[in-house]
């Protein structure tokens, strides 16, 4: 059976990690959509991915365009597997679930 | 660590309910230019409409026919093979095609000597398409199809006198704002 990851199974982080994982050609995401994804608030949004960066599940850059500042982040290929290995772990869990426990 | 399997479905709800919504947006920064590209199109061509004779017409919106369509395969081909969507190309001309049909036919049955009303029907056609888009999948077409509707109606039935221009106004500068709002996350 496939095992639970600590770090993404947080509410906010798991939408995170799937706002990310959706991107189009695995493009990154600037901060803006994924606070709308996500629907966090700037504070929150940027504390969780912090952490993720820390774990080196996601890639955050930081550039301009004209004068305006531009925060885009994107799944790095860790980060990548960790979501698949947990979301099959839950996928796991749910169907287990459902042969046995209901 | 200690998931519940109501916890691990809650989770799977959320991850889905965020992978839609990421898709969606991609989707509306996409659909932004091409709204805004057939804003000016439509900006321009019912202009013209208003100020050339009947037998011109053609001469500007079949450049702009095609070049909203090109603009359109071109715009969304990119966005499309990244999200491995195959095939987009033929199926946007195949909608086209099926508009230009069912416009030709409802014409040649209806037989109508109101010139308001080739006016006024491509922004009715136009709506309706976005509206039935917005019910199925992507929101914001929804307001977008309503209001052009609305806006198409309006004209026909108010500014019956101005109607070419009402619609290159109020319709063409509607899906140019819809477009550039688009874009927004």
């Amino acid at each position: 059976m496939a095992e639970p990851d600590e770090l993404i199974h947080q509410p906010l982080r798991l939408k995170i990690m799937a706002g990310l994982s959706a991107a189009l050609g695995g493009e990154p995401v600037e901060f803006s959509r994924l606070k709308s994804i996500t629907q966090a608030t700037d504070g929150n949004l940027g504390s969780h991915l912090a952490a993720l960066d820390r774990a080196g599940y996601v890639m955050i850059a930081k550039d301009f365009v004209g004068k305006r500042p531009r925060t885009r982040v994107a799944l790095t290929p860790e980060g990548r597997a960790a979501f698949r290995r947990h979301v099959a772990y839950l996928r796991e869990l749910v169907e287990s679930f459902g042969a046995d426990g209901t | 660590m200690d998931i519940s399997p109501d916890d691990a479905a809650q989770a799977l709800s959320d991850i889905a309910s965020a992978r839609g919504r990421s898709r969606a947006l991609a989707g509306y920064s996409v659909a932004g230019p091409i709204l805004v590209i057939w804003g000016i199109i439509w900006l321009a061509a019912y202009t013209a409409m208003g100020i050339l004779p009947a037998a011109q017409w053609g001469l500007v919106w079949v450049p702009g026919d095609a070049i909203g369509i090109v603009a359109t395969i071109l715009l969304s081909r990119r966005a499309n093979r990244q999200a491995g969507i195959k095939g987009t190309t033929w199926r946007l001309l195949g909608l086209m095609a099926l508009v230009v049909v069912f416009s030709a036919g409802l014409f040649a049955m209806v037989r109508t000597s109101d010139i308001n009303v080739y006016f006024a029907f491509p922004g009715l056609l136009t709506g309706t398409i976005y509206t039935a888009l917005g019910l199925w999948r992507m929101t914001r077409y929804l307001w977008v199809g309503i209001a052009v509707i609305a806006a198409s109606l309006i004209g026909f039935f108010a500014f019956a006198a101005i109607l070419p221009y009402w619609m290159a106004v109020v319709v063409g500068g509607g899906l140019i704002v819809s477009g550039l709002l688009f874009r927004r996350p």
